[in-house]
């Protein structure tokens, strides 16, 4: 199985407390597997979700707050919203809208958080990489013709180094 | 915690004595608001609650996490001074109010330094026992510091003349860790391998586990562990630290105090000579202790090592004037010449042929003179002397021996296991019989008369008197008679002639400093005491080496006594279904076979043995004190195992109670100063008592204004213009235990060959001052514009997270705050807790680090300049409701010098009803204070921010705007004249700052109807007057450093910054041409960047987290793994 990259975007508060703690104890958590923190996951904007997916990554999940939990206010929600919204373009681009995941924590559930990290890793394994398929497949049911999609295929956008 | 000041003035400082939530919020209230405190726990930590968890009905699984932020605060706040482990001694009334007295237990680990690297634990030969005693603080308790449980010395060591650490080399043992355990022996004992054969092992007859079964074999074990090393190599004694002093001291004997004092001399660095006056070293080691119990090639083994340390020896020297040596140069002698003359039995006819001492006997064995041993030998005596000489005999060809004894077995002085072992070799023992007559023929002995003895009233000894029984006498035919009834000194008799005294039975007295009456003359050992021990006369050498040392260092010691614990602390308990387990017990060679030869008898524990006994050691302290753990923390140095305990006293002109069970008497309760935090075993409400803390802290402050430090704005230092593209990247080796040696070299390497970085450099512990100030140092050295701190901190920011630790806060705090590095000019990255499992191969792990390496230095190319400023704040406090709660809280803020402007009693300017639970109870004005007061008003609207709100009201019907810094809703519920709705539904946040008193809107403080509920309306007015306090007397307010910035070249005024923004901090402002462009506004703004995720034109960005940041790690972190 080709390996998936994955990218996790981490609310500071909550969440941070909950890998912060996993990690302290040595629990194990998946390689493949990178985390962006920041202070609220209200901070994210759609724009950044997709271009996780443009540069190559093939699951994305932001792991959050509880609702009512969050320290500024309407992080959570605004959270949800915005996975909302990109799970539609998702779905326009021809990626399956399982590759964005959200998930919320208390700051003590060390435990949820990694398994929740696991199983994510597992289904976005067992969907395996975003492939030319997956896309233009989606693509050509929509009866776009398939130079188009090869032009607007993710993998194809040149990634931006400095 | 921290190190209180050592000025002889006491320190003025408010006392705050017990741990728990409510002692955190008082401490919080207190020291924001610039007042210094003194904060005394019993615990380890603060977050002990006093009556446990158990009794609060609502608990959140999450609530420690929460307290994190303000504990890491705290603790290290410059106007706390945090003392854990401590205890009031005494509390008294003075003129300046309380003068305290407070006594910190000893911090072996010092909380300040360590690292919790955990080094330590892993060579602590305990951390596997059911008692480790190096533990980590509880979870809750947001540090990876280690605590040390120790207790008194265990009873083997304090036994022990020597002061032997037994517990320590048997714990070592049980390990098998047989050369630090023998390296443990040797502190106090040289010569391990003689003891463990003939030491009368004091030790065994206190252990705790004879409670349970049998004394641990602590004297075979030791002896396993000199056999041990002899199996490997000679006997090595530790090399001598010190450096050479030029003074040369002369030690008189070789025997066990000789050898002992010449060792420690040695160790201090004189240049040491012993005189012997036999043909070997050893003195009564050799000429009165059989081979058979102590083979000469340990004897031999042990004394060249003493020689090989630097101890000269010179044999068959007696030395006949002491006064000679002064003049070849010595500058003091230590007089060790034993007790080697046998006592006489003092009964007719002992001059006969055949009658000999047992000391004199044994020499001329050692010397390999036969002393004529043969048929019948009688002898006299029951000590050890008795037994090694009637042992001797039987071996020299006795046809039977017997040894006449005056009192019971049980009261013979020799050790029970060698009564036994004679016994076994075919020598009877008569008891209760003492000799009479010795009746010769031709000069020589053929008879000993006897007489039976009765046992009689106890002496001064506690012994029963023997009693000849009158008309018992027998004959006991005999062919010899060894006398071994006792030795003395007989030091005239070699020919050792000083200025010194000695009593009648020879002894040499000398004072508590084992002087003699000659100046530089010492002495030691038998010669002193008479016959005694083995390890009684090598303390009495060591001791008298202290004293020479002393001496010619021109310094006084006070007489050596063994040093009482300050700890009360008892031992641990034995459990009770602890398995019994026998004794084990050397193997010997059988009776018939080694009754016909000097080869020695036991033989000695195997690997095995030792070990297992070793096991059955209680650990009775908990900490052993084997030191293993001081070596590895060398560097960090925060294990000491000899702190003592810290006395301080301090001067309070309000004492905070929280724990009452910490205060040493309760009446103190009722005295006029002193405030209590509720009963915690009765508040069922985590909100109570923190409402209540606050409450206290409110009253407590108006007592102390004096005290106040007004906060200063910190001044922004000018950073230097470091050049951008130099790098440097640091990676904190954690003591060594971040990873593998080889794999930390490696990250090292793969730093040095990014591009840019121009210094790479491995730091042993970045969390500890040396190594901040090594990173300090080399950015400055080498002008580094960017630094990667590879490390446990996981970001370099100001304000402490739930997910901090006292480490990482500490690291930030060297850096940033003591040396003033610019902190947007970092990046960290949090390696140690997640390189993940231990079970790693160092591929993995350099794989793993130099993976997050990249991510870090991606993100270093991205920082930008934190927000930094500050908004002043006034001391004009507007309080609206003149209730109780308003009153006590207008009155509390005057005395603490505020300028307080009260309205009793507030309408709302547009006629709207209050709502009804909120009742107006406007009382009387208050006399004889600086506050202005105004009766009634009618209150349009208040606008603005902290340090500048306009109140629009009429009074008398005039319509006027007061200018505050502050403002309190004493009771009415105003706040939706203050603010916009939408900020109303922000209480999680507040909840999680513990301030309950606070508004969405800064600033602006209220008392919700809810809060009287749980107190009376005057500690609800304290509760809030501490907290406009701790905001008011700050006099400014700093910009979170994480506050957005406005590109105002992009932003199109769309307002969904504005809309979206819980706090009321981004508002629209024209510019010069008409459009809005979005402001941030600094007081209100919480650094949540919410507004920039909303941002459709990326106008707003956020320093640290800015979009170019997060989207360059999302695209090189997917992009490197191709």
């Amino acid at each position: 199985m080709k390996k998936v990259r994955l990218l996790g975007i981490c609310c500071n508060w909550s969440p941070f407390a909950c890998y912060n703690a996993a990690g302290m104890a040595q629990m194990k958590m998946p390689d493949n597997f990178r985390l962006i923190r920041v202070m609220c996951i209200g901070r994210i904007n759609q724009a950044l979700i997709l271009r996780a997916f443009e540069y190559g990554a093939d699951g994305v999940i932001l792991l959050e707050c509880n609702d009512e939990d969050c320290r500024y206010g309407p992080g959570p929600e605004i959270g949800h919203e915005n996975v909302n919204r990109v799970r539609k373009l998702l779905h326009l681009l021809g990626i399956d809208q399982e590759r964005l995941v959200e998930k919320s924590f208390a700051a003590h559930e060390r435990e949820e958080l990694v398994s929740a990290l696991w199983d994510f890793v597992g289904k976005i394994e067992a969907l395996g990489p975003v492939t030319e398929q997956e896309a233009s497949a989606k693509y050509a049911s929509l009866g776009i013709a398939d130079d188009v999609t090869d032009t607007t295929r993710i993998a194809e956008f040149p990634p931006r180094r400095k | 915690m921290k190190k209180a000041s050592s000025s002889s003035t006491p320190k003025k400082a408010i006392l705050v004595v017990g741990s728990g939530y409510g002692a955190l919020k008082v401490a919080q209230d207190l020291a924001q608001s610039g007042l210094p405190l003194v904060w005394v726990a019993k615990s380890p930590h603060f977050l002990e609650l006093p009556g446990g968890r158990e009794n609060f009905t609502e608990w959140p699984a999450d609530l420690n996490f929460q307290f994190r932020p303000l504990y890491l605060r705290l603790t290290r706040h410059p106007l706390v001074t945090a003392l854990t482990h401590a205890h009031i001694e005494s509390i008294r009334k003075d003129k300046d109010g309380w003068r305290t007295v407070v006594v910190q237990n000893p911090s072996y680990v010092d909380y300040d330094l360590c690292t919790g690297c955990s080094r330590c634990m892993e060579v602590c030969p305990l951390q596997d026992s059911p008692h480790p005693p190096l533990t980590r603080t509880p979870p809750y308790c947001p540090s990876r510091a280690l605590e040390l449980d120790k207790r008194q010395p265990p009873p083997c060591r304090q036994a022990c003349p020597l002061g032997v650490n037994a517990q320590a080399y048997l714990a070592l043992t049980a390990a098998s860790r047989f050369a630090e355990a023998l390296e443990v022996v040797r502190r106090d004992n040289p010569l391990p391998g003689i003891c463990g054969r003939v030491c009368h092992h004091p030790c065994e007859d206190v252990c705790r586990r004879g409670e349970v079964d049998e004394a641990v074999a602590i004297c075979s074990v030791k002896r396993f562990l000199a056999d041990w090393e002899l199996q490997n190599q000679a006997p090595r004694l530790p090399a001598v630290e010190k450096p050479p002093r030029p003074e040369k001291i002369a030690v008189i004997g070789s025997g066990p105090a000789g050898l002992t004092a010449a060792h420690y001399l040695n160790r201090e660095g004189f240049e040491v000579t012993i005189f012997e006056a036999h043909h070997e070293a050893g003195g009564m080691l050799r000429m009165g202790i059989n081979a058979f119990r102590l083979p000469r090639a340990i004897l031999n083994a042990e004394i060249q090592a003493i020689i090989e340390s630097g101890v000269t020896i010179h044999t068959d020297k007696p030395v006949q004037k002491i006064d000679d040596l002064f003049k070849e140069g010595f500058q003091a002698a230590v007089l060790c010449t034993g007790a080697h003359q046998d006592l006489r039995l003092n009964i007719p006819g002992e001059e006969a042929g055949g009658v000999v001492g047992a000391v004199e006997m044994l020499r001329q064995v050692q010397e390999g003179k036969h002393p004529g041993i043969k048929g019948k030998v009688l002898v006299v005596g029951g000590g050890n002397s008795a037994i090694d000489a009637a042992r001797a005999a039987v071996r020299l060809g006795a046809g039977a021996v017997t040894l006449c004894y005056r009192r019971e077995r049980g009261e013979m002085p020799a050790r029970p296991a060698e009564v036994r072992e004679a016994e076994e070799e075919g020598i009877l023992i008569e008891f209760r019989v003492a000799p009479e007559k010795v009746i010769s023929e031709k000069g020589r002995v053929k008879e000993l008369e006897l007489i039976r003895m009765k046992m009689g009233k106890p002496d001064e000894s506690g012994r029963r008197r023997p009693e000849p029984i009158a008309g018992s006498q027998f004959v006991e035919p005999a062919d010899m008679i060894i006398v071994a009834i006792g030795q003395q000194p007989h030091w005239e008799q070699a020919g050792v002639k000083g200025k010194f005294a000695a009593d009648s039975s020879g002894r040499v007295a000398v004072n508590s400093a084992f002087a003699t009456g000659q100046p530089g003359v010492f002495a030691a050992g038998d010669v002193v005491t008479g016959p005694a021990t083995v390890v009684g006369s090598m303390a009495q050498g060591r001791q008298a080496a202290q004293q020479v040392a002393a001496y010619l260092s021109g310094k006084k010691l006070s007489p050596p006594k063994f040093e009482k614990s300050e700890k009360d602390q008892d031992y641990l308990p034995i459990p009770e279904d602890i398995p019994k387990l026998a004794r084990t017990e050397m193997a010997k060679r059988a009776a018939h076979v080694r009754k016909y030869d000097f080869a020695e008898v036991e033989t000695g524990f195997t690997e095995t043995q030792a070990v297992e006994e070793a096991k059955r050691c209680l650990q009775c302290a908990s900490c052993c004190e084997c030191l293993a753990c001081e070596a590895v923390c060398a560097d960090i140095g925060a294990i000491d195992h000899h702190r003592k305990a810290r006395r301080i006293t301090f001067e309070s002109p309000t004492v905070i109670v929280a724990n009452e069970d910490e205060i040493p008497d309760k009446e103190l309760l009722e005295q006029e100063g002193v405030y209590r935090i509720g009963d915690f075993r009765r508040s069922t409400d985590i909100v109570n008592v923190l409402i209540a803390g606050s409450a206290s802290a409110g009253m407590a402050m108006a007592q102390c204004a004096d005290l106040r430090t007004q906060g200063i704005v910190a001044d922004v230092k000018p950073q230097p213009d470091y050049d951008e593209n130099r790098i440097g990247v640091f990676v904190c080796t954690c003591n060594g235990t971040m990873a593998p040696a080889g794999a930390l070299e490696r990250i090292r390497a793969a730093g040095k060959q990014m591009p840019g970085v121009i210094q790479s450099d491995l730091i042993f512990s970045a969390c500890h001052p040396r190594g901040a100030e090594q990173i300090a140092k080399t950015v400055r050295k080498e002008r580094l514009g960017r630094v990667i701190l590879v490390s446990c901190v996981c970001c370099p920011l100001e304000f402490q997270c739930i997910s901090c630790n006292d480490q990482r806060n500490r690291a930030r705090i060297h850096l940033f705050d003591e040396w003033g590095l610019d902190r947007s000019r970092f990046e960290t990255i949090n390696l140690r807790d997640h390189l993940g499992a231990r079970d790693l191969s160092e591929d993995q792990v350099v794989e793993k680090a130099v993976g997050f390496l990249r991510e870090a230095y991606i993100r270093s190319r991205f920082l930008s300049p934190l927000r930094s400023g500050t908004t002043k704040i006034g001391n004009r406090i507007l309080i609206l409701g003149g209730s109780e709660v308003g009153l006590s809280c207008a009155r509390l803020l005057d005395l603490q010098g505020f300028n307080v402007r009260l309205i009793h009693k507030c309408t709302l300017a547009n006629g709207t009803p209050l709502p009804k639970d909120i009742a107006v109870r406007p009382t009387k004005n208050i006399t004889g204070s600086n506050i202005i007061q105004t009766p009634a008003a009618a209150i349009e609207k208040i606008r603005g921010n902290l340090g500048n709100f306009e109140t629009t009201l009429y009074e008398d019907g005039k319509r006027r705007r007061w200018k505050s810094d502050v403002v309190c809703l004493a009771d009415l519920n105003l706040l939706s004249l203050a603010m916009p709705v939408g900020m109303f539904g922000l209480k999680k946040f507040y909840r999680y700052n513990f301030a309950f008193f606070q508004t969405p809107q800064i600033g602006i403080y209220r008392v919700m109807p809810r809060t009287l509920k749980r107190v009376s309306p005057q500690q609800a007015g304290a509760a809030l007057a501490a907290h406009v306090a701790t905001t008011a007397a700050e006099a400014f307010l700093k910009d979170h450093e994480l506050s957005p910035r406005v590109d105002p070249e992009r932003c199109r005024g769309c307002g969904r910054c504005v809309e979206i923004c819980p706090f009321d901090a981004v508002k629209l402002v024209p510019n010069d041409r008409g459009f809005y462009t979005a402001e941030v506004l600094r007081y209100n703004c919480v650094g949540c960047g919410g507004c920039v995720g909303r941002c459709p034109v990326t106008a707003m960005d956020i320093p640290y987290f800015s979009n170019r940041l997060l989207e360059e790690i999302a695209a090189c972190t997917m992009a490197q793994e191709d």
